[in-house]
């Protein structure tokens, strides 16, 4: 909405990985976001994510809360402390005015948060918006 | 009674005369007297006081004889009194007893049933000494009936448990509370205490219920831990669909038929309805287990409306209802969700698009009253009958189907709000006209600008362990001193409101916020990450202001404002215009 920097235009493709353990959901996610020029890396728990991050490195996670194994949070505290984990951008994907949810994230740093059943034009227009603060940042 | 023969004595006895009036001897010396004084005789003679002869009685001795009568009476008279007396305080005592053994009988009966009482019952004196309590409060708090009060002033002293027992805020309001403690053997107590005021209205003392409410408690967890999980399993699914649905819409499935396309984007509808409901019914639950999240922070509620209206604008626009936000003068900040807030509007506005009819009006107003920042949301729509503007804040009442206008939703708008607004020690109402339209109002408490600015930034520090220094502050000032006529003001004061609103896209951090502290100055805090947030900030801030006046004053307009900053600096450094924010805070709130 607010494009002050001109910044839409992307020079590379944004890596994506989307935590989720539901089947469904990360495949509507990938289709999606790969339709819309993102790259798109998967997991299915907090801990194939922390794996995955170590090799793909993404540019924004779009992360579950309630996931079996290791939960979002965990995954995200965890995430926070290493050092490459510090700057990657995360979109928490939460059940609705789950506020502690929000403000629990918000103690390690989420970038924004999408509420569950969420509409993927919106989600979409999230993740711009962050990728868009990224570079915004890093200029 | 004195009569004529007690007064004839052996001696003295004259012969009668002829003109004497005769008497009986049985004659009182009352009658005697007044038929002396009747006929003007100075004696009387008595018939047959003697063998022979009558006796004669002089006036002076028919006086004594009077007096003599007098000085009995007195006697008896006195003599009757003591008996009276006798009597009465007699029967004082006698009803005394009976009293007093009803009263005994009754307090018997009380301490009885106190002391059966599965509740715990402590009563506290005026000074908080214990003055009794019943053998169960004594178990529910761990110990034995037998054991004393002052064993069970250490065990209530230990659970900070007269501390808990504050005063009420109002002075003139009968004190009252409630809480619950854990117990040394962690069971969950629930303490209801009432101050004892007299019909006099001096406090006696208070007294404490307690009650073991482990079970009730961990029934309640249990079904806060189920509307969690299910709403959690209702919404992956839906999840899941949705996403499908859009998909296929993008065309990530390639191109669909037309026809097709008309199904997918009902199913999208009816998954935002279905949402929509889930999250009403979710609601409902969570108000009534007390268990609803609210997530207060400073929030300025034009931002808060000015997103709400954003979103509504396409489904009035749909109805082709003029849906308008107006801002009188100076809105204060309050402590309050805004997720939460916006809910509540967002359900008026639903409403009164789905009562008012196409070229309808609906106007969302923002303004303050003496003590809250009241809401209102006007439409010009079918209105409300009066005895349904009674109903309609309770549960599952839809205004829909009997105002004929069909019904989409749950019922529960209201209600929710209803529990929203009270969460928040505000109140809601409406006021409506059959046939004319309805305005619904909520109100939300004012706070001191600096004193939430305060909250807000311990409530910072505390959150996230860093200094308040960690967090950016930066002022935004007008100077519309004498010299600018009333037009130059309302021109910065919708500037200013227009920041408000649209603070909540540019300063996208949680800690952030935009807070008006005058009428023509607005403090922004802003969660910092590398020192850049607050530069990004100035130009979003910088940006919107030029764009706005280019837009209502044309290229070249200047008002009383150079840059972001306080007049006349021009402090286009961020670190300049944080100085003299940081100042001014820091000023305000010593």
């Amino acid at each position: 909405m607010f494009d002050f920097l001109g910044l839409k235009k992307k020079t590379s493709k944004t890596k994506i990985m989307v935590v989720d353990d539901e089947p469904n959901i990360v495949q509507t996610l990938r289709d999606r976001l790969e339709m819309n020029e993102y790259e798109v890396v998967t997991a299915g728990n907090g801990k194939e994510g922390l794996e995955r991050f170590e090799e793909e490195h993404p540019d924004v996670i779009l992360l579950d809360v309630i996931m079996p194994i290791m939960d979002g949070h965990e995954m995200l505290e965890a995430l926070r402390k290493r050092p490459a984990g510090q700057n990657v951008s995360v979109i928490m994907l939460t059940a609705r005015s789950q506020t502690q949810d929000i403000a629990r994230a918000n103690v390690c740093g989420i970038d924004d948060y999408i509420v569950k059943p969420f509409d993927l034009s919106e989600l979409l227009e999230k993740i711009e918006s962050v990728v868009e603060n990224r570079s915004a940042v890093a200029r | 009674m004195v009569k004529i023969a007690d007064l004839i004595r052996g001696e003295g006895l004259r012969e009668a005369h002829g003109y004497d009036l005769i008497v009986g001897p049985d004659t009182p010396v009352s009658e005697a007297l007044r038929r002396m004084e009747e006929l003007g005789c100075d004696s009387v003679a008595v018939r047959g006081a003697g063998a022979d002869s009558n006796a004669v009685i002089s006036r002076e001795e028919v006086l004594q004889g009077l007096l003599l009568e007098l000085e009995k009476a007195q006697v008896q008279l006195s003599m009757l009194q003591r008996q009276i007396e006798g009597s009465i305080s007699e029967q004082i005592d006698n009803m005394q007893e009976g009293v007093k053994s009803l009263v005994e009988g009754e307090k018997d009966k009380l301490s009885v049933a106190i002391d059966n009482m599965s509740e715990g019952l402590i009563i506290l004196g005026r000074t908080g000494e214990i003055e009794r309590a019943n053998p169960s409060a004594k178990t529910l708090l761990g110990l034995l009936p037998k054991d004393s009060l002052a064993a069970l002033a250490t065990v209530i002293d230990a659970l900070g448990f007269r501390e808990l027992i504050g005063k009420a805020d109002d002075p003139d309001e009968k004190k009252a509370g409630e809480f619950k403690v854990r117990s040394a053997s962690r069971k969950i107590l629930q303490m209801r205490w009432n101050e004892m005021i007299d019909n006099w209205d001096n406090c006696l003392g208070t007294v404490v219920m307690i009650r073991d409410v482990t079970d009730e408690d961990l029934a309640e967890k249990a079904k806060t831990e189920f509307i969690a999980s299910i709403s959690h399993e209702l919404r992956t699914p839906l999840t899941s669909i949705q996403n499908s649905v859009s998909n296929i819409l993008a065309d990530v499935t390639g191109r669909i038929p037309k026809k097709t396309r008309e199904y997918l984007h009902a199913m999208k509808n009816d998954c935002h309805r279905f949402a929509d409901l889930i999250n009403d019914l979710l609601d409902m639950a969570k108000l009534e287990a007390g268990s609803m999240p609210i997530n207060r922070r400073v929030i300025n509620i034009v931002s808060v409306a000015g997103e709400v209206i954003r979103r509504s604008a396409d489904s009035a626009r749909a109805r082709n209802i003029d849906l308008t936000y107006e801002i009188s003068g100076h809105v204060s900040p309050v402590y309050a969700d805004p997720q939460r807030i916006g809910q509540v509007l967002s359900y008026l506005i639903a409403n009164a698009i789905k009562f008012t009819e196409p070229q309808g009006r609906i106007t969302v107003r923002s303004y303050d009253s003496a003590a809250d920042v009241v809401t209102m949301v006007e439409d010009t729509g079918v209105g409300i009958e009066p005895e349904l503007q009674k109903q309609i804040f309770s549960k599952f009442v839809q205004i829909g189907r009997r105002a004929g206008a069909g019904s989409m939703g749950s019922g529960l708008g209201l209600a929710i709000s209803n529990g929203i607004i009270a969460v928040h020690g505000g109140a809601i109402w409406v006021e409506s006209r059959k046939g004319e339209g309805s305005r619904f109002y909520f109100s939300l408490p004012k706070t001191d600008p600096f004193v939430m600015l305060y909250r807000h930034l311990s409530g910072l520090v505390a959150r996230t362990g860093r200094a308040a220094n960690d967090f950016a502050l930066m002022i935004l000032g007008f100077d519309v001193g004498g010299e600018h006529d009333s037009s130059v003001k309302t021109q910065v004061g919708s500037i200013i409101n227009e920041l408000l609103a649209e603070s909540d896209h540019f300063l996208a951090n949680a800690g952030s916020l935009a807070i008006q502290t005058e009428d023509f100055e607005v403090v922004f805090v802003v969660e910092e990450s590398g020192g850049k947030q607050i530069e990004m900030v100035r130009r979003k801030i910088q940006k919107i202001v030029g764009n706005r006046l280019r837009k209502n004053c044309g290229r070249g307009a200047i008002l009383p404002m150079l840059g972001v900053g306080v007049y006349p600096t021009d402090a286009l450094d961020a670190r300049e215009l944080e100085d003299i924010a940081r100042n001014k805070v820091s000023k305000l709130l010593d």
